[in-house]
């Protein structure tokens, strides 16, 4: 299940960089590229939560990230 | 791209918060290349980006300024912070505290929380234009002060609510989902700068140029005038994140590297976030003045106007992903200040102010000179420590002197940091004098003051027993 949803995962990831080239190189359109990329996050976010770590900190260290 | 079967996560853990980083905690390289990449693609990228085609820098200043400001950025993670984070192995409060005395260090915590407030303020800002973009809420004017609509001031309000309360029940989910997020948005940014310049609808670097500068005359009303040159562009690449690199307040990031090289590390963010993410978001203000005459800076449409909804939904994370731990930081000053209150009612408090800040969106369009004073009010103690660590024993200082006397204001550091900050605020507010002129000055003088005035204070006898000076 973990490894799947790895590869779906890394998958996803893989279309959300592809989907704005093919749009730039006039492969899809816009609507398409648009709609490409929701899925991809859909599907990365319905993913990555079942194999990105786990070991958090509890709390933040340093400055504010700009 | 995450790595094979590695979760990103922070190298950073909660533990040894008053003693040295031991070797078996310590850090390789790789954990810090990962967490600068995608700590530093923030919600405040898709504003500062924009700000820089309002500004009128022109094409080259930003492409080379940048790439020379951050390298400026790196050097100084690389140079000045993390070789003494790897040797000291403390965090800044505690390094801080030995020299400057408990009571100093809550102060100078109480304005790293103020300050805070108001850079989440600017986050909850951006957040919030992108949940407006379903409801048509109407933006605020890029010369906004005050908010436009209750509409506007409504969802603001529940940005704010909803952040404050996740930061005040908790940090771990937010920093997980920061974590699965991170490499995500990094791409969503790359995205956006490949399809504003495709809808730029340019083929080289001069039509690219042409169109550039098209788009700076049109936000300036005809006019091409610059408030930012190349030494500007670099200047402001170079300090944005002043109070962490020579403010020292990654040495709390850094006590967990095996290596000073570690500091390279900080490439990953600046180029990923500080470069190739402004430069997108720039490119993105640029193809909506070309594609609906608006050079209203407003993060939400814009790159729903590129990407689609996944834009929204990058603009939203990338805002509460940053907002979230900014208001947990404030919340804690907040607290190191006022003892006997919780935690959780300091963290609302910071949550209220910078919800406060947020409803007036001109704290999100001035960011570019807000980062300049946040560096300068906060980055000169990092001289203090530099100064402390390098040249005390050279020149007869006592190193630690707090620790060492056992004194609460160490005043030689209290007056070394009040004078150029002083100075800055001066020049800044009462003359008009851009921010990040202030940074580089009130740092190097904030060192020299502490020194001399470390030397003219003498050596306490206790240091000398205690073998400070040896």
């Amino acid at each position: 299940m973990k490894n799947t949803c790895k590869w779906i995962g890394l998958l996803s990831i893989a279309v959300t960089f592809i989907l704005p080239l093919a749009f730039f190189i006039e492969q899809i359109s816009l609507a398409a590229m648009k709609q490409g990329l929701l899925i991809a996050t859909l599907v990365w976010f319905g993913t990555s939560v079942f194999w990105i770590g786990t070991k958090v900190p509890e709390q933040p260290k340093g400055d504010p990230i700009l | 791209m995450p790595q094979k079967s590695k979760p990103i996560e922070s190298p950073v853990v909660e533990e040894f918060e008053s003693t040295p980083v031991p070797e078996r905690a310590q850090k390789g390289a790789k954990a810090f290349w990962g967490m600068y990449a995608g700590e530093h693609a923030a919600g405040t990228e898709f504003m500062i980006g924009p700000l820089f085609l309002l500004a009128g820098v022109s094409l080259q200043n930003i492409f080379w300024g940048l790439l020379l400001g951050n390298f400026l950025a790196v050097l100084s993670w690389r140079f000045i912070c993390a070789p003494i984070a790897t040797k000291a192995r403390l965090t800044l409060y505690c390094h801080l505290e030995k020299i400057a005395g408990k009571d100093l260090v809550k102060v100078y915590n109480f304005a790293n929380g103020v300050l805070f407030c108001f850079l989440a303020g600017a986050m909850i800002t951006v957040s919030a234009t992108a949940v407006g973009i379903p409801f048509n809420l109407e933006m605020p004017a890029f010369d906004a002060i005050y908010p436009n609509s209750a509409s506007f001031i409504m969802i603001v309000v529940a940005v704010g609510v909803v952040i404050s309360a996740v930061a005040g029940i908790g940090y771990n989910a937010v920093s997980r989902f920061a974590n699965i997020a991170a490499p995500w948005m990094v791409l969503v940014f790359l995205g956006c700068g490949i399809v504003a310049l495709k809808q730029l609808g340019v083929d080289s670097w001069a039509g690219l140029n042409a169109i550039w500068t098209e788009s700076i005359s049109f936000a300036q009303g005809g006019e091409v005038t610059t408030s930012m040159g190349f030494l500007e562009v670099v200047l402001f690449a170079w300090f944005c994140n002043a109070a962490m690199h020579v403010g020292m307040s990654d040495l709390s990031v850094f006590r967990y590297a095996k290596k000073a090289s570690s500091g390279w590390a900080t490439a990953g963010g600046m180029y990923v976030g500080h470069y190739m993410a402004w430069i997108a978001a720039a490119l993105m203000l640029a193809a909506q003045i070309k594609l609906t005459q608006s050079a209203d800076p407003v993060p939400g449409p814009m790159a729903f106007n590129v990407v689609g909804i996944a834009g929204i939904i990058c603009v939203v994370v990338a805002g509460w992903t940053t907002a979230n731990p900014t208001i947990y930081r404030a919340g804690l000053a907040f607290q190191a200040m006022l003892p006997g209150t919780s935690r959780l009612s300091m963290t609302l408090l910071a949550g209220g102010v910078a919800t406060t800040a947020a409803i007036f969106p001109a704290f999100a369009f001035k960011l570019l000179g807000f980062v300049g004073l946040y560096g300068t009010i906060l980055a000169p103690m990092g001289a203090v420590i530099f100064a402390d660590w390098y040249l005390s024993k050279r020149i007869g200082v006592t190193p630690f002197h707090a620790e060492a006397s056992g004194c609460g204001v160490n005043k030689s550091v209290l007056f070394a940091w009040l004078i150029p900050v002083t100075v800055s605020l001066y020049f800044i507010f009462a003359q008009g004098v851009t921010t990040w002129y202030f940074v580089l000055p009130a740092w190097l003088a904030c060192g020299v003051l502490f020194l001399v005035f470390s030397r003219l204070r003498g050596t306490p006898q206790s240091s000398v027993k205690k073998g400070y000076l040896a």
